[in-house]
């Protein structure tokens, strides 16, 4: 590849700028400023493009960097030749870098060519812009010349068949970071380490586990021993019941003879309880009904008691009975005689009023009055009757009495009422004096006899004072002795009837007590208590007699007791047997106790089994781990040695080149050394020292020598254009005119583009 | 007359499949289970006997309720007879706490005798001090249809654990029921006789793979007798090997992988192998293939065994990083397993594939 022209429209400093380069050494002496590494870089970019992936700055941002100052289209062309075509590079840069634009022109034919992309430097060169940076590009700043992939790539001349060599970083970091995954810090940490931390820690338990099995042992051996003492407690058990079971039955015999015995006696005792009770009652037992039938009629005979002496009591009435019979004496007046004599009475009123009226008119005929008509008689005769049956009525009935007597006076009230009206209403009659006087004179006899008779019937009767009154008492006391004589009959009648009843009574009481209990005495209500009291007994005791003899008959007779002196004593047994017990209880509960650990230990020996499975599966993961690990370290040991050795080939190139433009240069190269990343040495007083240890001068005659070494390497000794801005700077004179006639013998061969600022470095 | 003979249940013991704990609790109630079913097998085929030819337990590992599960399920059917045998993973120990049904028999460091009819079941249990002089004390009424029960392995392994069928061959056994290995197998004895090993009524591991069950024995009067195996096994365990050799499509690996496994029930553990020389741009991925698998068997194992498709006179002008690589691996004095993990490694590394 040749480089023809260069055409800058605007780049940095650059701005229509134009350079031709000769077929050899082009040299581009500019001063300070005019932008010499601007169009190195210019050039670089032609082939390249702007970096894709660029820094913030302006000094790692080239697209910053190079925008340029004065504004315009950003970007230029390049024409050159490559295997005899010639070609025409435009680009232009905008902010972004998909406002780029890249053109290729076949010169010959002025049109656009295909034959390169837009990695048109890759393309051409096989390498990436930063290995053409330290390669053919000598930058007037140190920019190292350490190996890249595709330096290194393009060394080995493989690029056109593989690219694994490329690959070799990327496969050796993938290599570490796995290997890494399984181990690193030297082994402490990683998959390995996690898995034998884990398999140590599962170890650990299994041996934790191993001492469970050890507890698993004693415990069942434990529970061996435990089962046999149970066992022989057990057989001492059986002995001691059986032995209990004897005792027990004698003492179960001799309580049943027992209590036959009392059974016995308590049967006896009863029998003859109910027996006395028996004997008291001859015939049969009263029933309660009966017993409460006697009682009730016991309760009627008290009632008719206290009714007799009631009616014996006395309440005036034969007193006034016996004043009324003295009053009387022998001869009592019928009620009859006594209205009549009162009819007498009134009547000698009458007429004695009537005489006396006459007595008058005998001068003057007297008017007698005249009684006229039936009715008052009537009157008087029903009032005599009423109060008639209200004197019998007071004996049996006193109200019923009393309403009669009331009503026979109203009548004779009425009957009196009556007769002075009809005297008033008939008037005196006019009579001749005559007949008035034998009327009167009969009147007067007739006076004179009623008045007679009147005193003969009051005669027998003390006096009242007057005769209205004495009649009217000798009416009250017929009446009275009428009623008093009533009611004293009536007593009497009650009287007799109320002692048959009692008499009836006793004779009923009687007769039940004689049949029931004849022997019981005394008041009857004690008898009925007793009654009750050994009506209550007998079913007591006949109820207890027939539980006594079911529980005779329970309990069969004992014939023969056993000797007891032979046996062990019971409560001995039951207390020797209560220990052992206790022990069997013990052992039993210390077996149960066991069992639960041995329960416990038989799950963790489960989880045992299955912690020697997980530790078997991560033996195996361990041992796979380490297997990988192993293969990891051995490929990439594998592929470093394969890589140093494939470097060791091109680099032989490389190292001779180097040296063979050191000894130009003026530099004792005969004890340098390169290694495989382009690390340079050079062996200064018995050791080896590396390029920082030297001179800027050394240095940059160091890189120099590398750059075209690499060149060489890389492109032939007439391959690419060598780009070198300024990079003699900090050589001294010799080395500068030595470094100047390389330059000038280079250009003999190939192409090179020399920029620098000072005629001293032309 | 019908007998079972089984042996090497090994209940409760570690299982050896790298099963998650859950999956391992499941299969061990299933190994339990299988040994309750082989007895309702024999109480619905009028079995009279149940020899068990030792390992029952797994010494110390057995549970109270597993042993309880047992002598219920020996209780329960009181009409079978069972003969028990302990092995070298049983302990004397084991049925020392529990009270032994009367149908249960045990058998010791002596030959013991049992009768069943003509039938005679001798046994004895080896120990270091009498696996000399059994041979010798064994004496059998040849009238009877013998059966000597024994526990331990007729081709090798110490003293105590070797059955010596040279020294068994003329005794007149007529069926020699062991226990030790747990696959089933049988050979003859003698002019008449046959061993017999039942193998384990379910498998614990992948090294335990095939059928698994019991030996149902028919004996005629007239001493003839048939032997029938009988699969017992609810779960398979089997190992498929898969040749991915020159596969370099994953779809492809899978189809073969599926391929491999059509005729495996799902509710088999299954071990799969890959095997096979893949090109070098083969992408396999293990997780994929056992996610893959995991979706239709009850668990599975993927083992890749497989290498790279590499000659080493291919790589010998290549100078580029890989062929030096692989020159330098091929060069190196490394198995040739570890050389093909390694050059696989580094070529998916340069390739930018994931690796290990």
């Amino acid at each position: 590849m040749k480089l023809l022209k260069c055409s800058v429209r605007n780049f940095g400093t650059l701005n229509e700028f134009e350079q031709e380069f000769e077929q050899g050494l082009t040299v581009i002496k500019e001063e300070n400023g005019f932008g010499k590494s601007t169009l190195a870089a210019f050039l670089k970019t032609m082939f390249y493009g702007l970096p894709k992936r660029a820094g913030r700055s302006v000094d790692t941002n080239e697209r910053m960097k190079f925008d340029p100052w004065q504004g315009g289209v950003f970007g230029g062309r390049l024409d050159f030749e490559h295997n005899g075509k010639k070609y025409r590079v435009e680009r232009t840069f905008g902010k972004r870098e998909n406002q780029d634009t890249f053109k290729l022109f076949d010169l010959d034919s002025m049109t656009e060519s295909t034959d390169f992309s837009s990695e048109l430097g890759v393309e051409l060169f096989g390498i990436d812009a930063q290995s053409f940076e330290r390669s053919v590009y000598v930058p007037q700043v140190e920019m190292g010349t350490e190996m890249s992939n595709d330096i290194r790539t393009k060394l080995s001349g493989l690029i056109e068949s593989s690219d694994d060599l490329g690959n070799f970083e990327s496969a050796a970091k993938v290599l570490e970071a796995r290997a890494k995954y399984y181990s690193y810090q030297n082994g402490k940490k990683g998959e390995i380490a996690n898995l034998q931390n884990e398999i140590e820690q599962l170890e650990k338990k299994l041996k934790d586990a191993d001492m469970a099995f050890a507890e698993l042992e004693r415990v069942k051996n434990e529970l061996t021993e435990l089962s046999a003492e149970a066992e022989e407690l057990e057989v001492r058990k059986e002995q001691l019941r059986k032995q209990i079971t004897v005792a027990s039955d004698a003492a179960a015999l001799q309580e049943q003879a027992n209590k036959r015995r009392e059974l016995e006696a308590s049967f006896k005792e009863i029998k003859l309880a109910l027996e006395g009770i028996l004997a008291r009652y001859c015939n049969e037992f009263a029933s309660a009904d009966e017993i409460k039938n006697a009682e009730e009629k016991w309760e009627s005979l008290k009632t008719a008691k206290v009714t007799l002496a009631t009616l014996q009591a006395d309440n005036g009435d034969r007193a006034e009975l016996e004043e009324l019979k003295r009053f009387f004496g022998e001869d009592v007046p019928s009620a009859q005689k006594v209205g009549e004599i009162k009819a007498s009475i009134a009547k000698l009123a009458g007429l004695k009023a009537r005489a006396e009226a006459m007595s008058v008119h005998i001068t003057e005929p007297v008017a007698v009055p005249k009684a006229k008509g039936t009715l008052p008689k009537l009157l008087i005769v029903t009032a005599v009757l009423l109060m008639a049956l209200g004197g019998a009525a007071l004996v049996w009935q006193t109200v019923v009495g009393i309403v009669l007597m009331v009503l026979g006076v109203v009548t004779l009230g009425i009957t009196g009422f009556i007769y002075l009206k009809n005297m008033i209403a008939s008037g005196p009659s006019a009579v001749d004096n005559s007949a008035m006087v034998d009327e009167y004179n009969t009147l007067t006899a007739e006076i004179e006899q009623l008045s007679a008779e009147i005193d003969a019937f009051l005669s027998a009767f003390p006096s009242e004072g007057t005769v209205e009154a004495s009649i009217e008492k000798i009416a009250q006391s017929v009446r009275d002795l009428e009623r008093v004589e009533q009611t004293v009959s009536r007593c009497d009648d009650n009287i007799k009837e109320k002692r048959e009843e009692i008499s009836e009574l006793f004779a009923d009481l009687d007769a039940f007590f004689k049949w029931y209990a004849p022997e019981l005495v005394g008041e009857y209500p004690d008898r009925f208590v007793q009654m009750r009291k050994d009506g209550d007994e007998r079913l007591r005791l006949s109820a207890e007699l027939e539980k006594v003899k079911t529980k005779l008959a329970e309990t069969p007779e004992v014939k023969e007791l056993p000797k007891t002196d032979e046996l062990p004593n019971r409560d001995e047994l039951l207390k020797s047997e209560e220990e052992l017990l206790s022990s069997v209880d013990a052992v039993g509960q210390k077996k149960v106790e066991l069992k639960s650990v041995q329960d416990n230990l038989f799950a963790q020996l489960q989880l045992r089994t299955e912690d020697e499975e997980k530790l078997e599966s991560l033996k195996e993961q361990y041992a796979e781990a380490t297997e990988r690990f192993k293969v990891l370290s051995l490929t990439l040991e594998f592929l470093k040695k394969a890589k140093e050795d494939l470097s060791r080939r091109y680099l032989e190139k490389v190292v001779n080149g180097f040296k063979k433009y050191l000894e130009i240069l003026g530099v004792d190269a005969k004890d340098c050394f390169v290694d495989t990343e382009l690390g340079v040495r050079l062996d200064r007083e018995g050791s080896a020292r590396e390029r920082n240890c030297f001179s800027r001068g050394v240095k940059d005659m160091l890189d120099i020598a590398m750059r075209l070494s690499l060149s060489d390497a890389l492109f032939g000794e007439t391959g690419v254009a060598l780009i070198l801005d300024d990079p003699f700077v900090n050589l001294d004179d010799e080395r500068l005119k030595n470094a100047m006639e390389l330059l000038k013998k280079l250009g003999e061969k190939r192409q090179i583009v020399y920029l620098t600022c000072h005629s001293s470095r032309c | 007359m019908r007998i079972i003979h089984c042996a090497d249940l090994h209940l409760d013991s570690k299982l050896e499949s790298n099963l998650p704990t859950s999956k391992s609790r499941e299969r061990k109630r299933e190994i339990i289970a299988a040994f309750c079913r082989m007895v309702d097998y024999a109480a619905e085929n009028d079995v009279e006997a149940v020899i068990i030819a030792g390992d029952l337990f797994d010494t110390e590992r057995m549970q109270p309720t597993t042993r309880d599960i047992v002598i219920g399920k020996i209780k329960e059917n009181e009409k079978i007879k069972f003969f028990y045998l302990s092995g070298n993973h049983d302990c004397e120990k084991t049925l020392a706490e529990c009270e032994l049904p009367e149908n249960l028999k045990l058998f010791s460091n002596k030959w013991t005798e049992y009768g069943l009819g003509n039938v005679a079941i001798n046994g004895v249990e080896l120990t270091e001090e009498n696996c000399r002089q059994i041979y010798h004390a064994l004496r059998l009424d040849r009238e009877k249809f013998n059966i000597v029960v024994m526990h331990g392995d007729i081709k090798s392994g110490a003293d105590e654990h070797f059955v010596d069928l040279r020294q068994l061959a003329d005794k007149g056994i007529d069926y020699l029921a062991l226990g030790h290995l747990h696959s089933f197998e049988k050979g003859v004895l003698g002019k008449n006789g046959v061993w017999c090993y039942s193998g384990c009524l379910e498998g614990r591991g992948f090294d335990e793979c095939g059928d698994k069950g019991f030996v149902v024995v028919d004996i005629a009067e007239d001493k003839t007798f048939e032997i029938q195996f009988v699969k017992n096994s609810v779960r398979d365990i089997v190992e498929i090997k898969c040749d991915l050799s020159g596969v370099s499509d994953t779809a492809e690996m899978l189809r073969l992988i599926d391929k491999s496994v059509v005729d495996v029930d799902a509710s088999s553990m299954l071990k799969m192998v890959l095997c096979g020389k893949m090109p070098q741009d083969a992408r396999k991925d293990l997780e994929m293939f056992k996610k893959h698998l995991d979706e239709s068997f009850w668990f599975v194992k993927v083992k890749d065994t497989t290498g790279i498709e590499l000659r080493a006179e291919d790589y010998v002008g290549d100078i580029s990083l890989k062929g030096e690589f692989i020159r330098k691996v091929m060069a190196e004095e490394l198995p040739e397993e570890l050389k093909t993990r390694v050059i696989e490694c580094g070529l998916a590394a340069l390739s930018g594939q994931e690796v290990l």
